[in-house]
């Protein structure tokens, strides 16, 4: 009897120690991911919500610096035979802060839909080289 | 008891995952209106319609005589004959939009001579289905317009009054039926008249058939000719107030839930699918010492941009910014990619205001400094002629303020802005769980090691 929980024992203790190792491992990757998500390097976080007739186009602008920070941001978007729309603005955002823009869209119902996203560094000028360049295809709904 | 023990973690581990708070999408919270008395007003119309488009009266003693040149008509009722008159009139309201909200409609009628008063007067709506379109020239207490008979003699009406106005002496007079808190009389007959002209048939006036013997009161149709006065509302910049007597219909709503602050405008003239571009609806407000300011402007007939600031470092800065390319609905909510704002804008109809709804995550809002559940400083603005490109709080032409002047409201939330991490917790407690768990196993074990030991020689 007594070997046999002996046994048992030495062969559990094992992984119950590695699942106790993994979990607090786990978690502690976790809680890092929280704390590094409003302290990470990159600023801009860009992209496209594929969802059905409103796709969506979405950025997120954190300003990691100790300073106000402005930027200038560029939305273009056409679709097959239309005319070509321009979204531009200013944004400012202070230190430690974040700014989120989204822009809801509606697919196009035949050709395709040209989306395209530049961000700026300097609030009022497009003279120097985007932060962030970036074109999506959006595809008619089939 | 391996395979017990991992499935045990890995239904926490899933229960962990499942409970580990996700950049949920933001709720659609209900409102109810907030303190703040009247707004602004500005755009608000009051038109008198004089005289009726046509006037008469209807005999029982006289059922195939007509009246429409008479120069009075009678509210009268004698018990003893069973004799009843009534008068009938109705108004030409083509002049006012269709789309107008009504806030206010009121009937007069100059009352010049009288008998056993007080005797109270009601007003009720012709019927409008199957039509009575009854002419000045025909109608009589048998007919309505000299050759198709009402259904009941002395005239087809709905049941209900609209109103009814007690007059207590024989003193000439404007009698005015204008309703009472919470009702409020004829103004809804009004807007149905307003909105579908092929169906306004005006009212019959009829006296209170309780009395005893006989009683009346004459209504002058000829010197001091009835009238009607409409205020209404036709721009989707005027924010709807308060009138007395009428009920309380203020302008601005707040509401909230676990997960959201929403603000509403109430207003006249929305149409979402011909809004004008410029044209915009701002909510200023307080949480904690941060000032904020949610708005949204029109940049085409049915498109808009939905804008969150924050006031900081002393000027207006942007956090939050969704752009709806359209097309944008009546009633239909949009929100931002984040979910941390949205806005649902609901067209004016003739029985109901617009209203538009700007809607805030609260943990946005603790992000950017706020903290508590008072929420002060609470204004609704609309502005004409704001810029597309920049909306700014505050910019563009000022049209209508609620409430009044430079006062404010405040509202309470439920919960309150969100201030601990709770997701820290949740991750937190399954493993304080698990930990628990095979420490508890663990001494079981040694508890049956024991035996053999204390049996060792």
């Amino acid at each position: 009897m007594s070997m046999v929980v002996r046994r048992h024992s030495g062969k559990v203790g094992i992984p119950l120690h590695l699942i106790m190792l993994a979990l607090v491992v786990s978690v502690a990757y976790s809680l890092e991911r929280q704390a590094s998500s409003s302290m990470e390097v990159k600023v801009i976080e860009a992209g496209l919500i594929e969802s059905g007739s409103r796709p969506a186009l979405y950025f997120d602008l954190r300003n990691t610096g100790k300073d106000y920070a402005s930027y200038m941001y560029i939305v273009t978007y056409n679709t097959t035979g239309t005319e070509t729309k321009i979204d531009r603005s200013s944004v400012t955002v202070p230190p430690g802060r974040t700014f989120g823009y989204s822009i809801s869209l509606t697919r196009p119902s035949h050709g395709v839909m040209v989306l395209n996203l530049k961000i700026y560094g300097d609030g009022n000028s497009s003279d120097e080289a985007p932060l962030h360049n970036q074109t999506w295809i959006i595809r008619a709904q089939t | 008891m391996i395979k017990r023990n991992v499935a045990v973690c890995l239904m926490i581990l899933i229960l962990t995952a499942s409970l580990i708070p996700q950049r949920a999408l933001a709720t659609d919270p209900d409102m109810s209106v907030i303190g703040g008395g009247t707004s602004d007003w500005n755009g608000s119309t009051t038109t008198n319609v004089s005289p009726p488009s046509a006037d008469s009266e209807m005999r029982s003693d006289s059922p195939d005589t007509n009246y429409g040149s008479a120069s009075t008509f009678q509210a009268y009722y004698s018990s003893g004959g069973g004799t009843t008159r009534r008068g009938i009139l109705k108004f030409d309201l083509t002049g006012i939009p269709t789309s107008a909200f009504v806030h206010r409609g009121v009937l007069y009628l100059y009352a010049s001579d009288g008998s056993n008063l007080p005797l109270t007067v009601y007003v009720n709506r012709v019927q409008q289905s199957p039509a009575r379109d009854w002419t000045e020239g025909g109608v009589t207490w048998n007919k309505y317009d000299g050759t198709n008979s009402w259904t009941t003699p002395g005239g087809d009406f709905i049941d209900t009054d609209d109103d009814q106005y007690v007059l207590v002496d024989t003193t000439p007079k404007w009698c005015s039926w204008v309703g009472s808190s919470p009702v409020i009389g004829i103004t809804p007959a009004v807007q149905s008249f307003v909105k579908t002209s092929s169906t306004n048939y005006g009212w019959i006036v009829s006296p209170d058939t309780g009395f005893s013997g006989i009683q009346y009161v004459t209504f002058d149709l000829g010197t001091n000719r009835p009238y009607l006065t409409v205020t209404y509302m036709n721009n989707p910049l005027d924010i709807v107030g308060y009138s007395s007597p009428m009920p309380r219909r203020d302008g601005l709503m707040a509401g909230d839930d676990s997960d959201s602050l929403a603000f509403g405008i109430r207003i006249g003239g929305l149409v979402t699918s011909s809004m004008t571009a410029g044209d915009k609806w701002e909510i200023n407000f307080t949480v904690g010492t941060v000032n904020f300011a949610m708005l949204f402007v029109a940049t085409g007939s049915s498109a808009g941009k939905l804008r969150l600031f924050y006031y900081s470092g002393g000027s207006w800065v942007q956090a939050e910014a969704h752009d709806e390319s359209g097309p944008i609905t009546s009633g239909t909510r949009f929100q931002s990619a984040d979910g941390d704002i949205a806005a649902k804008l609901t067209n004016t109809a003739p029985d109901s205001l617009g209203v538009v709804k700007l809607e805030v995550k609260k943990s946005r809002l603790t992000e950017l400094g706020a903290s508590g559940s008072e929420v002060t400083n609470i204004a609704g603005y609309t502005y004409s002629g704001s810029d597309t490109g920049y909306p700014d709080p505050g910019e563009g032409t000022k049209k209508d303020r609620a409430p009044l002047g430079t006062s404010y409201a405040s509202y309470t939330m439920t919960g309150g802005a969100p201030e601990f991490p709770l997701g820290l917790l949740v991750l937190a407690a399954p493993v304080a769980a698990t930990y628990l768990h095979f420490r508890r196993h663990r001494d079981r074990s040694i508890r049956v090691q024991t035996p053999p030991t204390l049996l060792r020689p």
